[in-house]
């Protein structure tokens, strides 16, 4: 269960890493259209927060175990 | 043997990543700006100070409620007819003050209330209270931003071509007698100019000395301020609703339209639209503000008021810039914006002399064409003689319409906007 919790936190966390590199890009090139700084993608921010913060602790739970 | 395995594995994990990213970029895409969604609004209508009586024949067109008492209490005043909310759902507008309203200096302030029950006593400045601050429900008395219920932020018939929610030309505003050389008594046309009693207008194509750069010029005298007009996308104030600039032009018989700051596109700044405030949020970006008596102001975003620009009676307002003309009228070298937006580029700004005249540049760029730098904009303008000069919505979006046709070059066929800078009659 751990381990397929740890699996899909990795995922998600590449996923939404992905997509803010998208955002970056897409923002240094036109700011105006405003990837980064809006409310999809400050709850997006709180997912991929929460997902490597799981992540990581899972991590740690395994290897300690 | 194990390697090679475990190799495939991550990098079919990786794979399967970038699919489900590419997925999810398309969808938060779809909702961020494409999916049209009406927006909260503010709603806030700022009155014409200098409406005069001529205005209740105009108003009384296919606005929902058109007030009865308007008449020709031009010398005491009336309450502007610029209401939001053509949507007949909506009721009738706040009751309209009586004819013995007098006028006074400071714009009158209506809210979109249907119901009136939002006392316009005033507005907080909804800054101070975080990026897309909404009226917290709390007294309506203390906080009249007067954020209607009924209204899903319509653009209304404020907004409609046919002006009526918009004033009559009036005759007692501060730039009613000034270029009186420019108008005619009846109207002219050619095909690079236009006059008539309330507007004078030219166009022309210019290019640089170098012959890379093709420009187009509109010089515009306007004896009222309401026939310096804003469009909105198919009539609704949000998110993801766009149009052609040609069709906001026919739609609402302008002479001369270009793009504007295509506002649907973010949720910061500030939306002022033919005297309604739909949105005042906090922004980075300069702000242009074109006033009912004529002045425009270009300001950074930290220092834009709603309370002032109540005050100031403000009649249009656009979020996007950067102001191309330093407060004293010099050029801009130096612009804190990526080197992409400061490079040769198709552009679309605004030029102001000084109150009733006014131009509008398009830029053509991106093809024949070289396209412009901010720092050589700024030195057009500066040029041209201008006061103040704010930069609009470019690239793709760069459009001006003149006479109901297409006049410059827009690059890759133009792009649709979520709103349009208008010339057009009051009184046709």
């Amino acid at each position: 269960m751990i381990k397929k919790l740890h699996a899909l936190t990795s995922h998600l966390t590449v996923i939404l890493a992905l997509m803010f590199l998208v955002f970056l890009v897409l923002d240094q090139f036109n700011p105006m259209m405003n990837f980064i700084d809006n409310d999809y993608s400050r709850v997006l921010l709180g997912i991929l927060c929460l997902s490597g913060l799981t992540q990581s602790l899972l991590k740690w739970h395994l290897t300690v175990h | 043997m194990r390697n090679e395995k475990k190799k495939h594995v991550v990098i079919r994990n990786l794979l399967i990543d970038i699919c489900c990213a590419g997925i999810a970029l398309t969808v938060f895409a779809l909702f961020h700006h494409v999916l049209p969604r009406e927006q909260e609004s503010l709603n806030i209508v700022i009155e014409n100070p200098y409406q005069t009586a001529r205005s209740s024949g105009q108003a009384s067109g296919k606005a929902s409620e058109a007030p009865s008492e308007k008449t020709s209490a031009a010398s005491s005043g009336t309450v502007s007819d610029q209401a939001a909310g053509d949507d007949s759902t909506t009721a009738s507008r706040p009751a309209q003050a009586s004819s013995e309203e007098t006028l006074s200096d400071a714009p009158k302030l209506r809210t979109g209330d249907p119901t009136g029950s939002i006392a316009a006593s005033g507005i907080s400045d909804t800054r101070s209270s975080g990026k897309g601050s909404r009226n917290p429900g709390g007294s309506r008395k203390n906080n009249g931003s007067g954020r209607s219920g009924g209204m899903s932020g319509k653009g209304g018939s404020a907004l409609t071509g046919s002006g009526d929610a918009l004033t009559t030309a009036s005759s007692d505003t501060p730039i009613s007698e000034k270029f009186a050389d420019k108008y005619t008594e009846t109207t002219v046309v050619t095909d690079t100019s236009y006059s008539s009693p309330d507007i004078s207008v030219t166009v022309s194509e210019e290019t640089s000395a170098d012959g890379r750069i093709t420009y187009y010029l509109a010089d515009i005298y306007v004896r009222d301020i309401t026939c310096f007009q804003s469009a909105l996308a198919q009539n609704t104030y949000g998110s993801g609703f766009r149009d052609s600039i040609p069709d906001m032009a026919a739609l609402n018989n302008a002479l001369l339209a270009v793009n504007g700051d295509y506002y649907g596109n973010t949720n910061e700044g500030v939306v002022i639209r033919n005297g309604v405030i739909y949105r005042a949020n906090p922004t980075d970006c300069d702000v242009c503000v074109l006033y009912y008596d004529g002045t425009m102001r270009v300001m950074p975003g930290a220092s834009f008021s709603v309370e002032e620009a109540i005050a100031d009676g403000a009649w249009q307002a656009w979020t996007f810039g950067p102001a191309l003309l330093d407060t004293d009228g010099s050029t801009l070298s130096s612009f804190s914006s990526t080197s992409r937006i400061i490079s040769a580029n198709p552009r679309t700004a605004i030029g102001y002399y000084e109150p009733g005249h006014y131009c509008i540049i398009v830029v053509d760029g991106r093809g024949s064409s070289a396209g412009i730098t901010l720092p050589q904009l700024s030195q057009l303008f500066h040029d041209l003689g201008c006061t103040a000069a704010y930069n609009l919505d470019g690239g793709n979006s760069s459009v001006m319409v003149w006479q109901n046709a297409v006049i410059n070059d827009p690059s890759g066929g133009g792009r649709e906007s979520s709103d349009a800078l208008l010339i057009a009659e009051v009184n046709p």
